[in-house]
């Protein structure tokens, strides 16, 4: 019970570190990107945000896990 | 202090399940049919309005351009038209002009010779007539002179012969 | 935001560093300061005007005995025909005369079983509110089109140039760019979609109100929309590219048969569980971040509490900003991941593309 605790408590941390870097990473070259070709700036903001969506997906599975994990 | 996780947080529950599933499926129908349909349909038609009168406006443009293109090329063609005949009217009037002046020369001309000519024939006419004067002025001076024997025939004769020799000298 | 949780977990630092005197004041028990942070994003079968009181839902029960209906769950329990509410059925004893309800979970006192409980929930109330607020607005709007403004003229007033901008957004930047030419079938769901996600969304920003969105069992019949559009509409290529990817060494195709079939199913599971755990964790979060006073106050005493309250109320108007921006985000990336993976099962393969 308590270790399920601290798994869920450890694999949210871990799972937002991952999200954040992924996230940042797709902001960062959508930003450069941006700056090179600004009349681009619609559609690069748009696949930028599936992007993350995606990204954001496969994070809220891992927190779903650990919330999981805690209620168990 | 202590968090609770409820087990339900990522259970499905059914009832709520069944109404949504209806509810969603009522409110898809009844959307779609009575607001996306018409504001749908309004909007692609006023698009289509749009469009249509822009284009309507591009091509009353594009006659417009042409006929204003035609009216230039007519304005043109009348120009060089009227120049033309302008011209021709010029070269005309300067052919009608050259006519009457040679016309005018050669009457003038003629009227001169007309006129020497008639000089000429009242001066021969004159001339005779002054001869003949003479003459008889002559005999009546050369018969009162002599005053009879010599027949007058034969003197008025010998008087022509010398006027006739003077005249020709 | 990442200065401000990172001034935030200082703030905690130094306050934790400096006041552990105040630690011996709280000798509460457990029990009494207990937080019931994921009840607070529970379904339930009232609705709360805390602190003014609970509005009771009526009850829709299923059993061996048909369908039963009560007015509220305090009528269902003082009915007389065998409900309890089930608090009192694990405790043992149950009481007699009137009685308030305690956990609203109904159970019959002769121990059959409840076979199916359609009651009218907190979420499903602002479930049907958000439905009515959208067709209350949508309905009277193709009303106006109708009539022909907005047809042959220009949109009239503030409120239809706003919702106009938004349909002919979602039409042409969301459903035209995804889908293709094939776009004008599915416009009316994701318009739909997108309004209701929206609406849903920002009724869990009102006083009182709770986003139905926040709940796993609205998401996933959602997400099973689109997961029905998807494959109700999806062409022959997509079908090919399930179970026989074409292009690919014949060993390939069956790796890629498992993967193509799992990914079918996660698609619309993500579309589920992203809005569910987005608007949960909004909420989840303010509860948290309020809820860090009453923790103050159990760790250090009233004082520090109320000292620090400025920071945790300011933090969470932060959060509640934030919430509002996402509500608007989230219902977009719904909107426009239903209309990619509906691009993406509608679209036709050119085969020369893939004989590489």
């Amino acid at each position: 019970m308590e270790l399920g605790y601290l798994a869920a408590g450890l694999g949210a941390g871990i799972v937002s570190l991952g999200a954040g870097l992924g996230i940042g990473m797709i902001g960062k070259a959508a930003m450069e990107g941006t700056a090179r070709q600004p009349e681009a700036a619609n559609d690069i903001r748009t696949s930028m945000l599936i992007s993350a969506a995606f990204i954001e997906g496969v994070a809220l599975f891992g927190q779903v896990i650990c919330i999981v994990l805690a209620l168990a | 202090m202590r968090f609770v996780f409820a087990q339900s947080l990522l259970d499905v529950d059914f009832g709520l399940f069944f109404w949504v599933l209806i509810t969603f499926i009522l409110f898809l129908i009844i959307l779609g049919k009575f607001a996306w349909k018409p504001i749908l349909s309004a909007l692609s038609e006023r698009e289509k309005n749009i469009k249509e009168s822009l284009e309507a406006a591009e091509k009353a443009m594009e006659e417009a351009r042409k006929v204003s293109a035609e009216n230039e090329a007519a304005l043109k063609e009348a120009e060089i038209t009227a120049q033309k005949i302008r011209k021709e009217a010029l070269e005309d009037a300067e052919k009608i002009r050259a006519d009457r002046m040679q016309k005018a020369d050669k009457d003038a001309n003629e009227r001169l010779e007309q006129a020497l000519q008639q000089i000429e024939q009242e001066k021969k006419k004159a001339l005779i007539e002054l001869r003949t004067e003479v003459s008889d002025l002559a005999i009546k001076a050369v018969s009162q002179i002599l005053d009879a024997e010599i027949d007058e025939k034969k003197n008025k004769q010998l008087v022509d012969n010398y006027i006739k020799d003077l005249s020709s000298n | 935001m990442i200065n401000l949780f990172r001034t935030a977990f200082l703030v905690i630092i130094i306050l934790l560093a400096n006041c552990t005197v105040a630690n011996a004041e709280t000798d509460k028990s457990p029990e009494e300061n207990r937080v019931d942070l994921i009840g607070k994003v529970l379904d339930k079968y009232y609705l709360d005007f805390a602190p003014l009181g609970k509005v009771e839902l009526p009850r829709i029960i299923y059993d061996e005995e048909g369908l039963h209906f009560f007015r509220s769950t305090t009528h269902a329990i003082n009915s007389q025909r065998g409900f309890t509410d089930a608090a009192f059925l694990d405790s043992g004893q149950i009481p007699t005369g009137h009685v308030k309800p305690v956990s609203y979970e109904l159970a019959r006192t002769n121990g059959t079983e409840i076979k199916m409980d359609l009651s009218i929930t907190n979420h499903l109330f602002f479930f049907w509110l958000a439905a009515f607020v959208t067709m209350g607005i949508f309905i009277p709007l193709s009303g106006k089109y109708r009539q022909g403004i907005g047809r042959t003229s220009e949109p009239k007033g503030g409120f239809q140039n706003l919702f106009e901008t938004f349909v002919i957004f979602i039409r042409d930047d969301i459903a035209k760019s995804n889908i293709g030419e094939k776009y004008e079938k599915f416009t009316p769901y994701l318009l739909t979609v997108f309004f209701f996600i929206l609406f849903m969304n920002l009724f869990g920003l009102m006083p009182w109100g709770v986003s139905s969105t926040a709940d796993i069992t609205v998401t996933a019949v959602l997400a099973l929309f689109t997961f029905f559009f998807t494959q109700a509409y999806a062409s022959k290529d997509h079908w090919q590219h399930i179970f026989w990817f074409p292009g690919v060494p014949t060993p390939i195709k069956f790796i890629l048969l498992p993967v193509e079939l799992i990914g079918l199913f996660t698609k619309p599971f993500s579309l589920c569980i992203r809005l569910f755990a987005n608007m949960a964790s909004g909420k989840i979060l303010i509860f948290a971040l309020l809820g860090l006073i009453f923790i103050f106050d159990g760790l250090f005493g009233a004082v520090v509490a109320y000292g620090t309250s400025w920071l945790w109320i300011a933090l969470t108007l932060f959060v509640y900003l934030i919430k509002a921006f996402i509500a608007f985000i989230q219902a977009y990336v719904f909107t426009i991941l239903s209309a990619l993976f509906i691009g993406m099962a509608v679209e036709e393969h050119h085969h020369e593309e893939h004989a590489h």
